[in-house]
């Protein structure tokens, strides 16, 4: 997932270089030295890493742009992607909403990266409450054997 | 990333009957279910296509700057 503007740029960089080498691969039926089975191995696998990154600069962009609105989510493990969208869609870069917070920009990226590890609930309420969200979301219990 | 020399690799991997390891469907949906991880073909002896893994996975997502990578010889394996 991109968060933030330089892993953007970064990511459509890598996108025009391997754009560059899918259509190389495209042109010809074969390498000198390489077994067709791994020849063609090598253009399915260039195809299939720019899927990927094309796929993660359309998700930015579209957050980016207002595109998401809501999530509905089944598990409290994807709250840490939901604070990550919420602040690209309030369009807040990491040290925007660091000097918010009070906290160094590092802090904000190392929760990001980390998925929110070692964030406290306090501190996670805080960022959600900046960033405006809203839950509206029942909690089913397991109830225990009789 | 697959990094070997030209043709062993191809014989390994049919040998080893594992037509999954060239199936690259769905963010590499085959791969990652069979054997919870991906791997990327780059013939060290092929052309500059190959190449691409090996400077895209040097390639650090946050700064741009080049990190260390571990490679693994599959043919020197047991």
């Amino acid at each position: 997932m991109i968060t933030n503007q330089r892993q953007y740029l970064i990511t459509k960089a890598e996108i025009a270089k391997f754009e560059e080498a899918a259509a190389a691969a495209r042109q010809s039926d074969s390498s000198p030295g390489v077994d067709p089975l791994i020849h063609k191995a090598m253009g399915d696998a260039l195809a299939s890493q720019l899927d990927d990154l094309k796929n993660d600069v359309l998700e930015y962009e579209t957050l980016r742009a207002g595109g998401v609105r809501q999530r509905v989510f089944r598990s409290l493990r994807e709250l840490p992607q939901a604070l990550i969208e919420a602040r690209i869609v309030a369009r807040l870069s990491q040290r925007e909403l660091a000097e918010r917070l009070d906290l160094h920009e590092q802090q904000i990226q190392k929760y990001e990266a980390t998925g929110y590890a070692g964030a406290s609930l306090e501190r996670i309420q805080d960022i959600a409450d900046e960033l405006g969200i809203e839950i509206e979301e029942s909690v089913t219990y397991t109830v225990a054997d009789a | 990333v697959i990094s070997t020399h030209a043709g062993r690799s191809s014989a390994s991997i049919r040998r080893s009957s594992t037509p999954a390891l060239l199936t690259f469907d769905s963010g590499r949906a085959t791969q990652k279910s069979r054997y919870g991880g991906e791997l990327f073909p780059a013939e060290t002896a092929a052309d500059r296509h190959g190449t691409r893994f090996i400077d895209f996975f040097q390639r650090d997502k946050d700064t741009g700057a080049a990190k260390g990578i571990i490679g693994i010889d599959l043919g020197g394996l047991p």
